[in-house]
């Protein structure tokens, strides 16, 4: 109700608590991290001059609908910004100091490959990386991602399975990969 | 191979979830000084001009029905001119002011018909009975200033009156103001008023349906939208080529060139149809034996040997163009279809073997207009384009020239090659 109403309060404790959240997403699909941070405060930006149109029926599950409406505002957001630079790969390492600090228990190995497999899938080409996220982790639909980078089907079934031969080869390489894959 | 990818996906999902990313470095203050800006305004959109091309094909049009029904002569309904009376007038003549003939002369009545708010043209001024527009027209001309309804301005208001004479809901209204006006004897601001109320809905909210889908108002569905449209367009351009022309792939003793303006439609990204005009000038040589024409003259006791023409011609193609590749920066693309010669100036030097003597002699004919040939030449093409910025377009093109029959007063089958080189600009 406060962000419904400008309430910079309410607006300020909803970004703080939902920034991890929307930034994790977005830096799937934008390479950069500084530009990650920008793409994502514009998103919210847009989250916060429109918030008087998000609809919601089940009280119960509020958080998540609320959480799913800003996913898709940030994906939305994110892939603007690829539309605006044409989709052209950038270059160079990512920096150390955007990752966690690790953390060298037994029970951090999971996270650092998860790192890794992050790491391999922001190198993959920008058209083929954005259709892989919307499609295996944001769950679009080959038509939806169709309409929303306007490229035909056909294209993003093409995309798709590029990038999974390109990843499949790194998990073949990587014998911690295959470990897991076999838990 | 679908265990391994649905494997791989899950594996991927959880990666997205858990990887460990530094998320400290959020900053509210930049949020806030871009909350505080104003948002940005709404791109104009440009008008759509395109329609407009279309209305010149009523332009030979008018001139047809102008020379075969010609306007003159024909007097108003005396209605019109005495009473001033816009119900018993037909919409269209009211929208002319009837300013046509004769009806022009009645002057001030006529002018009194053509600027009441009911010479709208609107076909609802025909509901309106014969005995009661007076009244009206009294009531919606008079100048008297008008109280503004509670809690409108008064460009509302003026609205509120123009919407008496206007059809729908306000129309409605008005005959029910016309009845009262008749009836109660009420103001018009009463009446004001109350189509205020009746008109005055509320948008109803829109009900949440179950499982729907979360609001998406992202630019990008937009952006493809403004995209799609961005693919229709009217294009123009010039284009100048060079042309080897030859007659049954004899030799080419001289090239030819061509000069001229071409006119596109997209329908989208891929599809095209291009039409032009062009002036060329074309070259060409043959043996005797394919002069198809027999009413050429040959002497007695001679053979016509060889056949040199320059021909000058109109050229109008109308060809259909598809894109194989295409991107903001350039295209390739192919055409196919026909074109019509219009003959202006054919020069043909007729060489004569004489076998009484053994002489070869040169006779020169030139026939002007001689001949149209439409659609007498298949035309295949295939070009690149490359942008070059705000000049336009660069257009190069080779393109083959077959016929489909045999053309010029020499009736020869002209085929032909060349280069197309040329700037095309987008129009709307």
């Amino acid at each position: 109700m406060g962000c419904t109403q400008g309430s910079q309060r309410d607006q300020k404790w909803v970004y703080e608590k939902y920034y991890g959240y929307c930034l994790k997403t977005v830096f799937r699909y934008i390479y950069r991290y500084d530009k990650a941070v920008d793409v994502v405060n514009d998103g919210f930006v847009k989250i916060f001059r429109n918030f008087a149109r998000f609809e919601y029926r089940d009280l119960e599950h509020l958080e998540m609908i609320l959480m799913g409406w800003m996913r898709m505002i940030m994906i939305n957001t994110a892939i603007d910004h690829l539309r605006k630079n044409n989709f052209l790969p950038e270059i160079g390492d990512l920096a150390d100091h955007i990752w966690q600090q690790e953390d060298r228990s037994q029970a951090s190995d999971g996270v650092l490959l998860y790192k890794e497999l992050v790491k391999e899938i922001k190198k993959l080409p920008p058209s083929y990386r954005t259709v892989f996220n919307m499609y295996v982790i944001d769950g679009f639909t080959h038509q939806e991602i169709a309409n929303r980078l306007g490229i035909s089907v056909g294209t993003s079934k093409s995309n798709l399975s590029k990038a999974r031969v390109l990843l499949q080869k790194i998990i073949k390489n990587n014998d911690e990969v295959v470990g897991v894959c076999n838990m | 191979m679908q265990y391994v990818n649905d494997d791989m996906d899950e594996l991927f999902r959880r990666a997205a979830e858990n990887y460990p990313l530094d998320t400290r470095g959020s900053d509210w203050e930049q949020v806030a000084a871009k909350l505080a800006e104003a948002p940005p305004p709404e791109p104009v959109r440009k008008k759509d001009r395109r329609h407009l091309l279309w209305l010149l094909l009523l332009i030979p049009f008018t001139f047809l029905c102008n020379r075969y029904y010609p306007i003159g002569g024909k007097q108003l309904p005396s209605g019109i001119a005495t009473q001033g009376n816009p119900g018993s007038a037909s919409p269209a003549e009211l929208s002319t002011g009837g300013t046509s003939g004769p009806a022009h002369s009645e002057g001030p009545k006529e002018e009194q018909a053509a600027n009441t708010p009911a010479a709208s043209g609107n076909a609802s001024t025909a509901n309106y009975p014969s005995g009661r527009p007076q009244e009206l027209n009294a009531v919606a001309s008079s100048n008297e200033p008008r109280e503004p309804v509670a809690g409108t301005t008064a460009s509302t208001a003026k609205k509120q009156r123009t919407t008496i004479t206007g059809g729908g809901l306000a129309g409605n209204a008005a005959q029910q103001n016309e009845t009262d006006i008749g009836n109660s004897g009420g103001t018009v601001n009463d009446h004001l008023r109350s189509i205020d109320k009746r008109a005055t809905v509320p948008f109803p909210l829109r009900p949440l349906q179950a499982g729907s889908k979360l609001m998406d108002f992202s630019s990008t569905v937009r952006r493809r939208q403004e995209g799609k449209k961005r693919d229709r367009r009217f294009y123009a351009g010039l284009v100048f080529s060079g042309d080897v022309t030859t007659i049954r792939f004899q030799k080419v003793e001289e090239a030819g060139f061509s000069y001229g303006a071409l006119l596109g439609y997209s329908f989208n990204s891929r599809w095209s149809v291009e039409t032009g005009v062009y002036r060329d000038r074309k070259s060409y040589y043959s043996d005797g034996e394919y002069v198809g024409n027999k009413n050429i003259y040959v002497p007695p006791n001679a053979e016509l040997t060889d056949v040199r023409g320059v021909c000058t011609m109109y050229e109008i193609p109308v060809n259909i163009r598809y894109n194989f590749r295409s991107n903001p920066r350039n295209s390739f693309f192919a055409t196919a279809g026909v074109s019509s010669y219009i003959m202006k100036q054919e020069k043909y030097a007729y060489d004569y073997y004489y076998f009484l003597t053994g002489y070869t002699h040169t006779y020169r004919r030139t026939y002007t207009n001689a001949s149209r040939n439409l659609f007498s030449v298949i035309g295949l093409t295939g070009g690149y384009t490359r942008k070059l910025g705000r000049v336009g377009d660069l257009r190069v093109e080779p393109y083959l020239k077959l016929p489909i029959g045999k053309m010029g007063y020499g009736k020869l089958p002209l085929t032909s090659a060349g280069l197309h080189v040329g700037i095309t600009r987008t129009l709307f």
